[in-house]
C-alpha cells in the first residue's frame, strides 16, 4: 500500500517507526511548522477521544510558548546591564551588598598579600649596591672629562664605518668603571 | 509519541533548536494545562502555570539526563510550579492584597488571550470529535478507537482486525485526517 504524504506524522505520534524513520521524522518536524501543528492536532484528537482535554483550550498556547522561549533565548544572549529596578534592589537589600563586599574584600586582601610578597622578593640588596656604586662615585670630574675626550676621539677615529651621509655618533660619558 | 521519539527531540532542543522544543510543547500542552487546571480554577492562572512549566523545562533541559521519561520530568515541574503558585497566592492573601489588586496584577502580567469562544472549545471539540468518530467507516472507527482508547500497538490492532500492519497505519492516519477536518474550523475560531 502506498503511503500518504503525511502518514508518517500519525505513525510518529504512535511510535510506530523504525529508528531511522524516527530520526528523519524528528528532523522533518523541526523544519516544518505545518507538520508540527498537525501533530499537535492529532494529539488533541486523541485527548478528546479519551475526554482528557483541559477545561479551557488554548489554541495559541504553543505559539505563545514559542515567543516566550525566543525571548528567553534572546535575554540569555544579552549582556547584563544595570537597570533602575536592579539598582533600587541593590540599595534596599543588604544581602547582595554584604556578599559582594565580602568577595571584594577577600580579593583585595589576596591581591595585597601577593603584591607584598612580590615586593619583598624584588627589593634590591642595598648593602651589595653600596659596595659596587660607592667606588665609582669616587671619580673626580676631571677624570670623567678625560675619559670622555678619549671616547670621542675613538669615535672620530673610527668614523669610516659610518655611512658618509650619516651623522657621527656622539656619546655623553657620565661615569666609568676601570 | 513515545519516550524514544521524545529523546530525539530533546537532543535537538538541548542543542538550542527551539522548533524541537515546539514539538514537545505541541505534544504535552493539553496534559499540562489539564494538570494545572486541577490546582487552580482561574483560566489565566492555568495558562500562567503551564507557561512557567515549559519555560522551566526549557531552562532545565541541560539537567535532564533521561533517567526518567520526559513527561514524568515535565509533570514534576508542573506540580512544583502549581504548588509554588498556590503558596505565593496564599502569602499575598496574608499580606492583605485585595481581589481587585490581584486581578490588576494578573491582568498586567498575563494579559487575557482567551475569548469566550475559545473557552467553550474544549467541550465543543470533544463533542465534535466523538460525533465525527460515529460517522467514520467501521474499519477506521475500530482502528482509531483501539489505538487511542485501548492504547494498542499497530501489530496488536493488525492481529485483531486481521489485516497487515501497513493497513492499520493507513487506517489510523485516515481516521485522524477525517477528524482533523472537523476540528480545524473550531480551533481556528
Amino acid at each position: 500500500m502506498k503511503e500518504m504524504p503525511d502518514e508518517w506524522i500519525s505513525a510518529y505520534l504512535d511510535d510506530e517507526m523504525s529508528p531511522m524513520e524516527c530520526f528523519r521524522g524528528a528532523r522533518k518536524l523541526c523544519e516544518d511548522t505545518e507538520a508540527r501543528q498537525r501533530l499537535g492536532r492529532y494529539q488533541l484528537i486523541g485527548d478528546a477521544i479519551r475526554y482528557d482535554l483541559p477545561e479551557h483550550l488554548e489554541p495559541r498556547f504553543a505559539a505563545q510558548m514559542r515567543q516566550a522561549i525566543q525571548a528567553e533565548v534572546a535575554e540569555s544572549h544579552t549582556p547584563p546591564h544595570w537597570s533602575l529596578r536592579g539598582m533600587i534592589y541593590w540599595l534596599l537589600h543588604p544581602g547582595p551588598k554584604v556578599a559582594f563586599s565580602g568577595i571584594a574584600a577577600a580579593v583585595l586582601i589576596a591581591g595585597l598579600w601577593g603584591t607584598t610578597e612580590m615586593l619583598e622578593q624584588t627589593r634590591p640588596n642595598t648593602a651589595y649596591t653600596t659596595m659596587i656604586v660607592e667606588p665609582q662615585m669616587a671619580h673626580t670630574e676631571a677624570e670623567i672629562k678625560r675619559h670622555h675626550r678619549t671616547v670621542q676621539a675613538y669615535l672620530a677615529a673610527h668614523a669610516e664605518y659610518v655611512a658618509p651621509q650619516a651623522m657621527l655618533p656622539s656619546l655623553q660619558l657620565v661615569d666609568y668603571e676601570e | 509519541m513515545s519516550d524514544k521519539n521524545d529523546r530525539a527531540l530533546i537532543r535537538r532542543a538541548k542543542a538550542g533548536e527551539i522548533n524541537a522544543f515546539d514539538v514537545l510543547v505541541e505534544k504535552y500542552q493539553n496534559r499540562i494545562l489539564h494538570l494545572a487546571g486541577r490546582y487552580v480554577s482561574d483560566p489565566m492562572a492555568v495558562h500562567d502555570i503551564a507557561q512557567e512549566t515549559f519555560i522551566r523545562a526549557w531552562r532545565g533541559l541541560g539537567g535532564f539526563h533521561g533517567r526518567s521519561q520526559f513527561y514524568t520530568w515535565l509533570f514534576r515541574i508542573a506540580v512544583n510550579t502549581a504548588k509554588n503558585y498556590l503558596a505565593a497566592q496564599s502569602r499575598r492573601k496574608e499580606r492583605g492584597f485585595s481581589a481587585t489588586e490581584e486581578e490588576g496584577r494578573l491582568e498586567e502580567n498575563f494579559p487575557d488571550t482567551t475569548t469566550p469562544l475559545q473557552e467553550a472549545e474544549a467541550v465543543d471539540i470533544e463533542a465534535a470529535v466523538n460525533q465525527a468518530i460515529s460517522e467514520l467507516s467501521e474499519e477506521l472507527r475500530v482502528a482509531i478507537t483501539l489505538r487511542e482508547l485501548e492504547l494498542m500497538s499497530y501489530e496488536e490492532i493488525a492481529y485483531i482486525m486481521k489485516c497487515p500492519v501497513g493497513t492499520v497505519r493507513s487506517r489510523i492516519f485516515r481516521a485522524r485526517e477525517a477528524l482533523d477536518e472537523k476540528i480545524r474550523p473550531l480551533l481556528e475560531g
